[in-house]
């Protein structure tokens, strides 16, 4: 589908700007007489800087420097093409006056007709009786008939008197002032609005309204009207200084449904660099209410966020030497099915400083990182903790073989507040790591020429037993078992826990490229760990991985054919001859195709099958779908269906959602429309909340 | 079966002597992907310059974008799993001609979600963050290898002598 | 050289005396008589100049006159005193101008070309009515006509480039421009 809608006029090669004082005529025949009346006849045509005129018949009157074109003709300046029955042209004030006219914009593809059309110095055009349209001449999908329109080119503006907008004839839009941009300059104005129907929200429409209050910040203002909640007013401001950028969103509703209690969302990220080497990145959530999203949000990506992260975070880099990061963090909870045992810990805040020498003896260096937390929680144990950790690493790489080990230690202490009485205030963990990695690459080239390679690794870990049982749980976690994990070099995530290692994990990776451009056809991975021994180390209430081989995992990325491709990443279980974890898709994609079908498993946790569509179908339709189901619950969870019908001039989208949308299970179902009149309005991001990212890839 | 120890492929002539550009408004630290591309550019025997200079091939990494989107999600509407996508555009030039590129790779790895385990979970979070972009590296050199220098004919495995 | 005999054609009185001036002249049969060299015919305000001219004369008392030139020529004063374009001097030229007395109208062919305050019209036939001091002109075949009209005065400021430069006229002798 074009771009833009291809007006008549774009046949006729564009007027070359020029100054020239003087007025050219040409005509085939021209009679001048002495009280300077000049008639022209055939084929006439006229110069005044750049604007032209042609028609068959023309005269002009030099005592009043006017032009009178009594036959139809065409006028030319540049921003504007008038075809008018009859027109008349001062050349000293430089303003034309047209009856009976046509006009185009060249710039914007659009067209139109007016009853009169006035012509200032400026070029600035008022249209009486008008009708304004970008669809191509022989379609009128949707014009604005106005009493009145003013087109400032030097503003980019079009603006409509009592204006009505119709779509194949019906009226759907009536506005005693309206204002439409006629060029492609940031403009304050209209967004396309969204309409929409959701059991949560009952009628929904969005308006939204762009300001571009300056070339580096601008804010767009959407008022959402909801038949059951009321009206929603939602402001988002983007900015752009010297050395940082950032958005800041504020939503606020008086809530019908609960009896106006004022619920709203606010936002903020911001990024900069204070100086060359010292950057900050602040980003703020807040929700007055936890089921916020899950009944205004209006998409699943929304309503299934579970902690709202409020971070400031400050990072200096002396080149090549260490690095300082300060985090004050807090998160806020707004899954209404958690505890607030379980809601993560503030740091108020975190300091570490990581540095490592620049260069090696004997392909050793030395490092270190040193780590302070102040870790706050309400009516929980709380405690400052200090980690300290110094280690010499081995790296030596001859590309045909690589051997990497590590000797750590580890010592952190603790300063605990609110524990239970008897419990020590004061507790600290000291130990030592070492690893050992060992790898080899092996190539091959086949006979088409394709780069085959074969990495096997080996990796040793040892860390002794040290009781942490009486050591608080503050950002330790059980990561998923995968391939990054078998060469991690502690169990857990988070530094609370430092599991007992004394295990072999060994990998393999086999790659095969495409000979031309290097991109790789074919890959596997397979890996495994064997324990000697079983970890004693354990998180409250974990059972307690048993010794010897440990699960199988796997990986198989194979690109089929040009545009297929099959993934595969599993974990398989040797004892219970099982998976425990398997994700499996197949992916289709092409530069405007895309489909994919996956299915994915997690033991205890999850069983589903996902389904991403999105194609042009005929002539201008265009399909977007995805739909999730869950196995395990015999349920569908998310099903999005969006048809969009677009032509040269006018686009419409429609949606239709069906997703889990709360803690409760309860379901939303809504179904959005937007209605784009290409050149009426400036496309907002209204169209993205209609197809959630993540599903137009 | 044909396998041989790697190493006896020299790096395409352009990439013997290179710069890595990294367009990243507002960071300081070096992202993964650069750290691991400089080793493997090093190990492979190039020469990487701290700038650029003429007759020095330079290697342009923008738009390198981290979003995290919900993959699965549960009966309770809430995310049980997540999907890291890591993005990068690069390209490869030199005296101001275009050797390779530009082009893009995008890389995605699956997490699960435990919302009990927010900041252990964010640890993994940044710990798969930098083993996307240590992977990407590699795979960006073994196409910027093929786009920029047809793979040399192999010549006889070298004795490689591995302790 | 001798300057040509001039013949006080007071028989050509349409426009007042006609003073017909040239290197040579000589009598054709018929009433036509044929100029050669620096030929001009002038009346009070009107002066056609060219290489050659050749002048039919009537039963009347008016007369056709021919004159080619390389290009010939054609100046006509302004009328003293008026207003607007009758104000302003006429120039034109053309490789072959007509003048018949008894229309009026004289017809420049052939590259014509024709200057009024600082106007222009360019064009294959002009046909200028001496009287009404109006011009009508015609591309002929496949070629237009072009008027070029400069800028008023007042408004630019700028010398509005005068008329090509008036030469007064020499009676004889001179080499036409």
């Amino acid at each position: 589908v074009e771009a833009a809608c291809v007006q008549l006029d774009e046949t006729i090669p564009q007027i070359e700007p020029s100054d020239d004082p003087r007025l050219l005529l040409d005509a085939d025949r021209v009679d001048l007489d002495v009280d300077g009346r000049s008639e022209l006849e055939g084929s006439v045509r006229l110069r005044f800087g750049d604007r032209e005129f042609t028609t068959e018949k023309l005269s002009y009157d030099e005592r009043e420097r006017r032009v009178e074109v009594g036959a139809p003709s065409v006028f030319r300046n540049g921003d504007l093409t008038i075809r008018s029955q009859s027109a008349d042209f001062d050349l000293d004030a430089e303003t034309g006056r047209f009856d009976g006219a046509s006009f185009v914009l060249p710039e914007r593809a659009a067209r139109g007709e007016s009853g009169r059309i006035e012509l200032d110095a400026e070029g600035t055009a008022r249209l009486d009786a008008a009708r304004y349209t970008t669809c191509a001449p022989q379609s009128d999908a949707w014009y604005l008939e106005a009493g009145s329109i003013r087109l400032d080119h030097d503003e980019g503006l079009g603006t409509a008197r009592n204006a009505r907008l119709r779509f194949f004839g019906v009226p759907i839009l009536y506005a005693p002032w309206f204002q439409f941009p006629i060029d492609d300059r940031r403009r304050t104005g209209l967004l396309f609005p969204t309409f929409g129907e959701s059991s949560k929200t009952g009628f929904d429409v969005r308006q939204p309204v762009y300001f571009n209050l300056a070339p580096n910040y601008d804010a767009t203002l959407t008022p959402r009207y909801m038949s059951e909640r009321g009206l929603q007013l939602d402001a988002d401001g983007r900015y752009l200084l010297r050395r940082s950028e950032g958005r800041v969103g504020y939503e606020v509703l008086e809530d019908r449904e609960l009896d106006d209690e004022t619920r709203a969302y606010t936002e903020l990220e911001h990024r900069g660099l204070l100086t060359r080497q010292l950057g900050v990145d602040i980003r703020y959530a807040d929700v007055s209410d936890p089921a916020y999203f899950e009944d205004l949000g209006g998409s699943i990506d929304l309503s299934s966020i579970t902690h709202l992260e409020r971070s400031a975070r400050f990072t200096y880099n002396a080149p090549a030497s260490y690095t300082v990061q300060a985090l004050f963090q807090d998160y806020q909870t707004i899954a209404s099915n958690l505890e607030p045992v379980d809601d993560p810990y503030r740091r108020l805040p975190q300091l570490r400083i990581d540095a490592i020498t620049r260069n090696a003896i004997l392909d050793t260096r030395l490092g270190g990182s040193a780590e302070y937390v102040n870790f706050v929680r309400s009516d929980s144990i709380e405690g400052q903790r200090f980690d300290l950790h110094p280690y010499l690493r081995m790296e030596k790489d001859r590309v045909a073989w690589f051997v990497k080990s590590q000797l750590d230690f580890r010592y952190t202490t603790y300063e605990l507040t609110g524990t239970e009485p008897g419990r020590n205030q004061q507790v600290d963990r000291a130990l030592p790591q070492f690893s050992a990695e060992y790898g080899l690459r092996f190539e091959r080239v086949t006979r088409s020429g394709a780069l085959q390679t074969l990495e096997p690794r080996l990796f040793y870990l040892y860390i002794p037993y040290e009781n942490q049982d009486d050591v608080p749980v503050f950002d330790s976690g059980e990561p998923d078992f995968d391939l990054t994990q078998l060469f991690a070099r502690n169990r857990f995530s988070g530094e609370d826990r430092i599991s007992d290692a004394n295990q072999f994990a060994g990998a393999v990776t086999v790659r095969q490229l495409d000979p031309d451009s290097g991109v790789v056809r074919a890959s596997a991975s397979f890996g495994q760990l064997f324990r000697f021994q079983t970890p004693r180390v354990r998180l409250p209430d974990e059972p307690a991985p048993d010794r010897g081989a440990t699960d199988f995992i796997g990986i198989v990325d194979y690109r089929l054919l040009d545009n297929w491709t099959l993934r595969l990443d599993t974990q398989w279980s040797p004892e219970s001859a099982d998976f425990t974890r398997t994700s499996a898709a197949v992916r289709f994609r092409t530069e405007r195709r895309y489909l994919e079908v996956a299915y994915r498993f997690r033991e205890d946790l999850l069983e589903q099958t996902d389904l991403l569509l999105s194609t042009p179908l005929a002539a201008g339709f265009s399909l977007l779908g995805r739909w999730r189901y869950s196995v395990r619950d015999d349920n569908s969870l998310d099903a999005l269906a969006g048809v969009r019908y677009e032509t040269c001039c006018w686009a419409v989208a429609t949606s239709y959602r069906r997703y889990v949308a709360d803690t409760q299970g309860r379901f939303n179902t809504g179904v959005y429309l937007q209605l784009e009149l290409k050149g009426l309005a400036r496309l907002g991001s209204g169209v993205s909340n209609l197809f959630p990212a993540g599903v137009v890839e | 079966c044909g396998f041989h120890l790697a190493g006896t492929r020299p790096l395409p002539e352009p990439l013997q002597r290179v710069y890595i550009n990294v367009i990243a408004p507002y960071q300081v630290v070096q992202p993964p992907l650069e750290t691991a591309l400089r080793a493997i550019l090093q190990r492979r025997g190039a020469d990487v310059r701290g700038e650029t200079a003429p007759g020095t091939a330079v290697i342009r990494l923008s738009e390198l974008e981290e979003t995290r989107e919900v993959l699965s999600v549960g009966i309770d509407g809430k995310a049980l799993e997540f999907r890291l996508v890591t993005s990068v555009q690069y390209q490869v030039f030199r005296d101001g001609r275009m050797l390779a590129g530009p082009d893009s790779l995008r890389l995605t790895r699956d997490y699960s979600f435990q919302p009990e385990q927010v900041l252990a979970k964010e640890a993994e979070e940044a710990r798969l963050r930098a083993f996307i972009q240590t992977e990407m590296a590699e795979l960006m050199l073994l196409r910027l290898e093929s786009q920029l220098g047809k793979l040399a004919a192999v010549s006889t495995p070298a004795p490689a002598s591995a302790p | 050289q001798q300057p040509a005999a001039v013949d006080d054609a007071q028989a050509l009185r349409p426009s007042g005396p006609v003073t017909l001036t040239a290197d040579r002249g000589e009598w054709i049969d018929g009433g036509e008589m044929r100029y050669e060299g620096n030929v001009a015919l002038e009346s009070d305000t009107l002066r056609l100049t060219g290489q050659s001219m050749t002048v039919m004369q009537h039963a009347d008392g008016s007369f056709d006159a021919r004159i080619l030139g390389t290009p010939a020529r054609l100046d006509h004063r302004a009328r003293a005193g008026a207003q607007g374009v009758a104000g302003q001097n006429v120039t034109a030229e053309g490789q072959r101008i007509d003048y018949d007395s008894r229309t009026g109208v004289i017809q420049l062919q052939g590259q014509a070309r024709l200057l009024r305050g600082g106007d222009e019209v360019e064009g294959e036939r002009i046909d200028y009515v001496v009287a009404e001091r109006r011009v009508r002109a015609s591309g002929g075949s496949g070629g237009q006509v072009r008027i070029v009209i400069q800028p008023p005065a007042r408004d630019d400021g700028a010398v509005t480039p005068s008329p090509a430069p008036a030469r007064t006229p020499v009676p004889t002798g001179e080499p036409s421009p």
